[in-house]
């Protein structure tokens, strides 16, 4: 299933949500804390996001589960806030991003599989975020072929 | 012991409280279950990454952060020798709990392929050698007394190598391991050292304590 199919969340986060967040932000980083920017959380259709620039995450009103049968859609706060860590670990690592699309579907794919690996996710969360995965590689195949670069 | 993670977050204590827990008062904390009779444990992330690492308990599908107590490369930057230092009770059975880390640290890819592994206990240590064919449950093929390259250290600092923490154990094997690699006079690097390679490998190289590898 394409992850364009699916929808996240789009309702601008309550303080009770941002509190559930921060909690799972502060259990999946542990010792080593990170900043969560929440400054855009109550904000509709904001996104919850890596920037490389200022090595952060922000929190968005999508890192809620949506509507949709997609496993981004349905992808739980902590599967979502894992994917983020991910981004943020593998910058750390020295991957560069690439910015244009479709090629940024692969980043987000390695991610994603990245991702599902932490050890304190539950079996769903894994298995959405390498659902995911595959999606993002679907789409990121289909894309190539239109562009005949993939037969 | 296999646990399952329920992915279900809580405000609490931690039921594990390793040396590096970070919930002995309220702090975030999930539930793992404890198969097969799924008896519930509350555990901080800290917690549940040391228990994984020490070899007490797997998660399947998951993976380890790649971290070493003390990591060292050589003069060339190489990563030749991955140690990991566990403060246990000598009455335990060394050997086994030996294999039984590697194993995990294998298995959830806690470590990376290097020429040298070392586990450091207080009483013994265990040494593999990179070799093929390997399986995760291979046998150390060093196994030496640990305490008598140990104790001058710990005599050094006036610490008490019978009672110690973790950390103090890990900073006494990672100084004893700069000794080694620093050492230029060869009739003082034990037989091992010299036999299995470990010494020509670290000689002179840089050692790093709580390294990501």
């Amino acid at each position: 299933m394409s992850i364009f199919l699916g929808r996240r969340n789009h309702r601008g986060l309550t303080d009770r949500e941002i509190e559930y967040c921060v909690l799972a932000w502060d259990y999946l980083c542990g010792k080593n804390q990170r900043t969560l920017i929440l400054d855009e959380a109550r904000i509709d259709h904001s996104s919850t996001r890596f920037v490389e620039d200022l090595n952060v995450v922000y929190l968005g009103a999508n890192a809620y589960p949506g509507e949709g049968f997609s496993a981004n859609s349905r992808m739980s706060v902590l599967a979502c806030l894992a994917h983020e860590l991910s981004h943020a670990e593998r910058f750390g690592k020295g991957y560069r991003r690439p910015l244009e699309m479709p090629d940024r579907l692969i980043d987000e794919a390695e991610t994603s599989l990245d991702a599902s690996f932490h050890l304190e996710l539950g079996s769903k969360d894994r298995e959405d975020l390498r659902e995911d995965a595959r999606d993002r590689l679907t789409d990121w195949l289909a894309a190539q072929s239109n562009l005949g670069e993939v037969s | 012991m296999n646990i399952e993670p329920s992915g279900v977050l809580i405000v609490g204590l931690c039921e594990v409280q390793t040396e590096k827990c970070t919930a002995r008062v309220p702090a975030p904390i999930t539930a793992v279950w404890a198969l097969p009779a799924r008896r519930q444990i509350n555990v901080c992330s800290s917690c549940l990454d040391e228990m994984v690492r020490s070899g007490e308990w797997q998660i399947e599908g998951a993976r380890l952060k790649r971290r070493a107590d003390v990591a060292v490369f050589d003069k060339s930057g190489n990563l030749q020798l991955v140690v990991e230092a566990k403060y246990i009770k000598p009455n335990e059975d060394t050997l086994n709990r030996a294999v039984q880390i590697r194993r995990n640290l294998l298995v959830h890819s806690g470590i990376p392929d290097t020429p040298f592994f070392l586990i450091v206990f207080p009483a013994h240590f265990y040494l593999w050698k990179k070799g093929l064919p390997d399986t995760y449950d291979r046998q150390a093929d060093y196994s030496i007394d640990t305490e008598i390259f140990l104790k001058p250290f710990a005599d050094k600092w006036r610490q008490s190598f019978d009672h110690m923490s973790g950390v103090e154990f890990e900073r006494l094997v990672s100084q004893w391991i700069k000794d080694l690699s620093n050492s230029n006079d060869t009739s003082k690097i034990p037989e091992w050292a010299q036999v299995s390679g470990l010494y020509e490998a670290i000689k002179n190289g840089s050692v790093v304590t709580e390294a990501s590898v």
